[in-house]
Formats: C-alpha cells, structure tokens, sequence
C-alpha cells in the first residue's frame, strides 16, 4: 500500500465547561442538588444521608441496615416494592459505605413520582422485620465465606485492617464474622432509628425533570428532617504497622496477590495535584510505568494499578496486582525499583502527559446522567466544596513540572509500606522480606474475614 | 412506556469494502469510535484456541507508525480511553475520546487495520503470551469457580462447534503460536472488506467522511474471508459432573442448548431467565433465597451468538447445603412453570425492565456505538434499536411455553463445583 503517515494528528484542548448544578435549600436538614438534562426521558436520583460508623459500633450494621430497608417498608413487603419497581421499570438501590447511606434511583421521568414515594417510604417507614434480619445476617455470612475463596478480597480486607487500624474504616462494609454472629435486630432497628431516619439529606438528581417540578415532589414527600448526623470521631490511636509482609496462604493458587500501600492525605490537602500526577506516572493508567515495566515488559502480570482510597476522614494510596506465582519475588522487586525511581523524579515529557491525560479526560467523566449523579454525589459524601472540579481544573493549569518533583520524594514516604501478599508460595516472599528488613508474618484465611487480627 | 429510539445516523462503504456508520450528536461531550472485525474463536482450529484473543493483545503493540505502546499513550495523553474485546463471533476495538481527538484515532486505527505486520517481532509475541497467561490465571484458573463456564461449553458441544472452547484459550495452546500464524491469522481475518466502523457522538458528519477516507480508503485486502467452523448441532442428554475446587460453598450450574442471537426464540429465553431469577420475586430467587432458604444466590442468562446459544442457571449453597437439593427445587420450579404457566403480570414486569434496561443502556456513547455495530453484524442493519424492543413487545405467554417446552427439557448438563475433601 502507498499510505504514508509520518505525523501525529493533534489533540488540542479546550476548556470544559462543567454541568451548572442548580442548589436549592428545602427547608431544615434538605437540600437539592440539580442538573436538567432532556436527552432522554429519565432521571436519576441519589439520597445522600452521612454516616459516620461511630468507634464500638459492631462493624456490617450500616450494611445490613440498607439490605433490610427494601425488604419491607409502608404497605408494602419485599416482593410488592421488587413488583412496584418491575411495573414501572425502575432500578432502586439502596447501600452504605463507611462514610455515607444512600438510596439510588434510576426511572423514566413518567414514573418519578410513584418511585420518590416509594423512597420515602423505605426511609421512613421500614418494616425491619426480624425474620428479615434473621434471613440476611445469614446469607451475609455465607457471603463473607465466599468471598474468602478471593484472592483480591483477602488482600484488601487485610490491607484496610492493617491501614486503617483501629478506625471506623479497618472493617470491610460487609462486616467482620466475629461481629456479625453478634448483631441483632435491636442494633439495626437503634441503628436505623438514630443514624437514617429524619437525619439531614442531601439529593443530587441530573434528568428531563424541572428543577421547581422536582423540589415540589422531594419536599412534598419527605418533610424537613431536623436531626444533624453524628460527627465522625477521631481514633485515640493510630497505630499501623509498616515493617511487616503479611503473608496470607491460599492453596493452590496459580498468583500472588499483591497490595502494597501507606496512609495519605485526603481530597482536601494543598498537594492533592501533585499526587495526582505523581500517581498518573507511577500507576495510574495502561501507560504508567509500573503497568509498562511489570506487564509490557516482563510479562509477570495481566496488570497494575495504583490509585487512592479516599474516604471523608482517612485515606490510603495503594497499588495492587495479581502476579505469576514465579514471578513474586521479581515483581514485588520491581515495583520498589519503579517507587524508588519516582523519587528521583519524572521528565517533561511524562509530566505533560499526565497532566494531558487528567485535564482532557475530566469531560468524559460527566458523560452521562449516572456518571454526573454519581460524581456530585461524591462531592456531597467527601463534604467537598460545590466548586471543587472547577478549582482542582484550576490548579492543574497551574501546575509545573518543579512543583511535582519538588513533591516526588515525599509522596510515597520511605518510612514504610504496609504490604499484603496471597499465594501459595512462601520462599519468594521470605527472601524478599528480608532483603527490605520486614518482618514477614503469617494470617489465616479464618482470622482475616473474622477480624482476629492484632498488631 | 412508548419511547421509540430515532437515531440520525448514515451508512456507507468505502471502495475497499469497510463499512462506515457515522452518528452525529453534538450534545455529547465527546467522540466513540468503535471498529468491530468479524473474527472471534469461533474462527479457530483444534490445539490452536486462544489465537482470535491474543491476537486483540497485539493490535496495541503497535503498527508501522505508532509505537509499541503508543495506542494506548497517545488516546491516555488525549484525555480518551480504550480497549479491545474479543467474543466468540467477533472482536472489537473502542476507544472514546473528546471531540477534538477524532483525527488521532482515525489514524491509529488506520495503521494498526493497514500495516500491523512490520512492527511485529518475536518479543512482543513472547511478552503478550506471558500477558495472556497470566490473564487467563488471573480471571478463570485463580478465580473461585472460574473454569465453570469453560466445563459447560466443552460439554454442552462437540470439540468440532466454535462455541466448544472458551474465548481466552487454553495455556498449552496459547504458549505454541509463531509469528508466522499471526501474520497468516491477519491477512486473512484484518481486511477492511471484514470490518465495520462507527463514529458516535460530536463532530461534523462532512469532515469525518473525508478524514475516513483519507486514512482507511488506501488501505487493501483480502475480499475472500474465511468464514467460521460451522456448527455441528451435537444432541446432549443429561450428564452430571462433579470438580472439586479450592472453594467453600457447593455451586450448582445447569446449562441446556439454547438459540441463537436473534433468532426466533432469543427474545423469550430472555424473559424467561428474568422471570426465573431477575428480582426477589422472581420464581426462583424467591422459593431459593426467601422461602427455603437455603442458597447464596441464583442467576440465569440466555447466552447466545451467530451459530448457537445456551441457557444457564446457576446457583451458590449455604454452607451445610446439599447441592442435591438446589437442583432438584430449580428442576421442579420449572415443571410448575410448564405445569401452570406463566402469569400475564410475570411476563409484562419482565417486558417493561427489559425494555428499560436497553433504554439505560445507551446513555453511554461507546455503548450506543457498540450497538450499531452490534446490529449490523448480526442484522444487517445498524438501526435494529426498536426492532429489538419490538422483539419482547410482541411476546405473548403460548410462544414463552413453547420455548420453554423446546429448550429447557430433560437434556442439560448439571456441573457441580464442590468444596475440596
């Protein structure tokens, strides 16, 4: 063929105008967050309630509290709400993470009405059965045994407990077994009762709906709610232990699952975007230079990642990857040369294209309705500023290449990792705990998904 | 519920045989293109699955102008992403980028469908088998029940059908392909007379159709394209097997021989898996996880390609259960279902969340274009959207009895995972 290409098309970037967000204040305890979109005629809804797990609450309450919500509420039992939904075509969901409760909704604009009355009855009048209780609890902890044949489960649910220790995140939004063969109706119905109902609600809707039309409907169905959530409390210790490989034997697994991390600031600190882009280069997308060193170039993985777990009060930066069982000891090596080389700094070249990547993919985040909900969503759970994207956009565009390697080496501090390895083989592990000086230590599968474990 | 999807879009071909499906809608943030290959494992030979997907692998290691690597760096640095998939029938390459990045990808998708074969070697062959390896660990050999699907296919049709091995391959295959079969397997299957590309989304319909032309109206190959192995319609009767893997809880998976996609009972094996296992009151996710009590979970799916479908069910046990028990509720929940009908409330609760579940779905552009491509393949016709609703609307409960009565009788397989001893 005679085609003869030898230039790059060029990507040029324009600024992004961001969906406008209409804020609204529906009395005491009610606000409505809302962005009219006609392109096709549906709307989406997340009721957002904070929920802090307070310290001593048995962990999987916020959990099982949300399953049983829909499980029963007004009139209606579980099986009339799943045949109200089916009727109307409507998606309903409702679950808790560490840090928020919230209640999704996905319906043609036709139904939207019927379908915020149906939420309204799930937050205020449940029916929080206790043979309900009784069914779900049990088949949380069948799941919780299921999911303790996961490599990737296991890893993290050690990595959090580790990290996260002695906070309200170290538990699995699930639960530990220990605590829930100790749950009882009573927790969830106090649960309910102090933490959900007529606590304040934020609600961030995008649809072919009117702001006015929408905020008659939100406030005609749920009134004010006078009670303030409970604040998070701060941890009297917070200890983690850094020195120490965690070694987790799965029989007969043909990877090792690795993950490998530290604590970090939040969404609110001064160098966010300077990790960002220090993260982008390390492990961020398919061209970062773990996922090119450990998968295009030894071929130990499917792939690497690494990213931040943000929560409103503590948050972690980890990578993980599945690795041949071979190949354990090289990768878990690799992935300290690729930390160590961050250190020293990144290029011109890799600074503009991390840079690129994070500014021009900021649209397509907001593509659709579910994606702009949930993005909001994010704002209001984190408790972010409304103008937050706009001034982290900002700050990108500000950003230089010394103000990112003047950061490079404090990013990832060498003050230690917390590392957690599943697999079969111990040899490599052992042999690399000792060369980095870690202690190296063996959990069971039993005590991980139990929470027994002590540092 | 009387939405109707009205799409503006175009279909032509270019001289060399590549179809072209442009749809412009500029309130879309952004650009998707989606360019489908009419290959997949269903092309494969014995002793050599695996090859349509790893193939996919190498088409981002780069062609006679980009780089290895520079696919995915050049869509990352333009703010897009993307990816490959490979299926049975088909393979697919999509990436969605802003509307000024429609050219980069245009032309990336140019060289690779053009000159893939001079930036190839043996290394990057030997590396993306590694990948491959490791995937395939990562996603079915290391993965609680993760060969379950493979079991089924491998017992459901005989080694000659190209539904009979899994997508991803098996390792002692996957270790043995030379360069030589990669550049056979392109020449053959990576001509632009055997693909189809869409562009959806915002950008101005006139520039695009130049710029199409401009990089893929030069591009040559083969018109004679070797079509798939073709089906062997092998009869099952029962059979049971039982695997022993490293899990904690029994898990029962059913598998019968079903129809293909589109064809005429599709639609009601659909329906039936929705109204089997879809919500709480769903036949059997209620008398298995409210009544009785005595499973984890409970799913359905009719699964169905160009030659050939299945229909699965598949449950997890409590601990403590016998799998036993699950098969025999899940068998008789069907033989009241032939016994007492179906419920007109049944079947139009599962019409209506069908139907706005396909609504839902396209409010993604790479899946809008996805779907046009999707259409044409196996329709002919990239504009299949109402169609395809009308294909549920104009179900009644007789044709779901007669599907039923067809296809999920007494000839499955019953494959069951159990705790190692």
């Amino acid at each position: 063929m005679n085609r003869i290409i030898d230039k790059i098309p060029a990507s040029v970037f324009h600024s992004t105008n961001l969906p406008v967000m209409n804020r609204l204040d529906l009395g005491e305890g009610l606000t409505l967050i809302h962005h009219e979109v006609n392109s096709l005629p549906i709307v989406n809804l997340n009721f957002i309630i904070p929920l802090p797990l307070i310290s001593g609450e048995k962990s999987g309450t916020a959990n099982i509290t949300s399953n049983l919500l829909n499980e029963g509420a007004g009139k209606l039992n579980a099986f009339e709400i799943d045949d109200l939904l089916e009727s109307m075509g409507t998606t309903l969901s409702v679950h808790a993470s560490a840090d928020n409760f919230y209640l999704s909704i996905l319906t043609l604009t036709e139904n939207l009405e019927k379908s915020i009355s149906l939420a309204r009855d799930i937050l205020m009048t449940p029916h929080l059965n206790e043979s309900d209780f009784l069914r779900e609890r049990e088949r949380i902890r069948n799941r919780v045994v299921r999911m303790s044949d996961d490599a990737s489960y296991l890893a993290e649910t050690l990595f959090q407990k580790i990290v996260f220790n002695n906070s309200v995140y170290e538990s699995p939004v699930t639960g530990f077994l220990n605590d829930l063969n100790k749950l009882t109706i009573d927790d969830v119905r106090d649960f309910y009762q102090n933490r959900i109902k007529n606590v304040a609600v934020s609600v961030v809707s995008v649809g072919n709906i009117k702001l006015t039309e929408l905020a008659k409907l939100i406030q005609h169905f749920l009134p004010d709610r006078r009670i303030s959530a409970p604040s998070f409390q701060k941890t009297d210790q917070f200890k983690i232990d850094n020195t120490t490989i965690y070694f987790i034997k799965r029989k007969d697994s043909k990877q090792s699952e690795i993950i490998l991390g530290q604590p970090t600031g939040g969404r609110k600190e001064k160098r966010l975007a300077e990790k960002i882009i220090l993260n982008s280069i390390l492990g961020g997308p398919f061209s970062s230079r773990l996922n090119q060193n450990l998968r295009e170039k030894h071929g130990y993985t499917y792939g690497i990642s690494s990213g931040f777990n943000f929560n409103k009060h503590l948050s972690a930066w980890q990578l993980s990857t599945g690795v041949d069982s071979e190949n354990t000891y090289n990768a878990l090596k690799q992935i300290l040369f690729e930390i160590e080389r961050l250190e020293k700094g990144i290029s011109d070249n890799e600074f503009q294209s991390a840079l690129d990547h994070t500014l021009m993919s900021i649209p397509l985040q907001f593509e659709t309705q579910t994606q702009i909900t949930n993005k909001y969503s994010n704002l209001i759970s984190n408790g972010l500023a409304h103008d937050y994207f706009e001034n982290f956009m900002r700050i990108l565009h500000e950003l230089s290449i010394e103000q990112v390697n003047e950061y490079a080496s404090e990013f990832i501090t060498k003050k230690g990792f917390v590392i957690v390895v599943v697999g079969e083989r111990i040899e490599p592990v052992e042999k690399i705990a000792a060369e980095m000086g870690y202690n190296l230590k063996d959990v069971k599968i039993e005590d991980v998904i139990s929470g027994n474990i002590t540092f | 519920m009387s939405f109707r999807f009205d799409f503006n879009y175009e279909k032509y071909t270019l001289a060399n045989g590549l179809e072209v499906i442009l749809y412009p809608d500029s309130q879309k943030p952004a650009v998707s293109v989606n360019i489908c290959y009419k290959v997949g494992s269903a092309n494969e030979i014995k002793g050599k699955t695996g090859f349509a997907h790893l193939f996919e692998h190498l088409m981002f290691q780069g062609s006679k102008n980009v780089p290895k690597g520079g696919h995915f760096r050049y869509i990352e640095d333009a703010g897009g992403n993307l990816n490959g998939g490979t299926g049975f029938d088909y393979t697919h390459y999509y990436q969605t980028v802003p509307p000024d990045s429609l050219e980069l990808v245009l032309w990336l998708e140019s060289d690779r469908m053009g000159q893939l074969l001079p930036a190839l070697d043996e290394e990057k062959l030997q590396n993306q088998i590694d990948v491959v390896i490791n995937e395939r660990a990562e996603r079915y050999d290391n993965a609680p029940y993760g060969t379950a699907f493979e079991t089924l296919l491998a017992n459901l049709h005989d080694e000659n059908h190209p539904y009979h091995s899994p997508v991803i391959g098996f390792s002692e295959d996957i270790r043995t392909f030379t360069l030589d079969e990669v550049k056979l397997f392109f020449e053959n299957y990576y001509s632009p007379a055997n693909a189809s590309i869409v562009v959806a989304g915002s950008f101005d319909p006139g520039s695009a159709r130049k710029l199409i032309e401009q990089y893929f109206g030069g591009i040559t190959g083969t018109k004679n394209i070797p079509g798939e192995n073709l089906i062997d319609r092998k009869k099952i009767s029962y059979k049971i097997i039982e695997k022993r893997e490293n899990v904690n809880l029994p898990r029962i998976h059913l598998a019968w021989r079903s129809d293909k996609i589109f064809g005429e009972d599709d639609a009601s094996l659909d329906v039936l898996s929705h109204l089997l296992t879809e919500t709480k009151s769903s036949r059997l996710k209620k008398r298995l996880i409210y009544d009785d009590q005595i499973s984890l979970d409970v799913s359905s799916a009719q699964f169905s390609g160009l030659q050939d479908g299945s229909f699965f069910i598949i449950s997890t046990a409590k601990q403590g259960v016998d799998p036993q028990s699950l098969h025999d509720i899940i068998l008789g929940e069907l033989s009241l279902l032939k016994k007492d009908g179906i419920r007109p409330d049944e079947l139009s609760k599962a019409i209506n969340n069908i139907k706005s579940g396909n609504i839902y779905s396209l409010m993604k552009l790479s899946s809008i274009a996805q779907q046009f491509n999707l259409y044409n393949y196996f329709l002919g016709n990239p504009d299949m959207f109402n169609f395809d609703i009308s294909r549920y609307e104009n179900l009644s409960i007789e044709s779901l009895m007669e599907t039923l009565d067809k296809f999920l009788n007494d000839c499955y397989i019953d494959l069951r995972i159990l705790p190692n001893e």
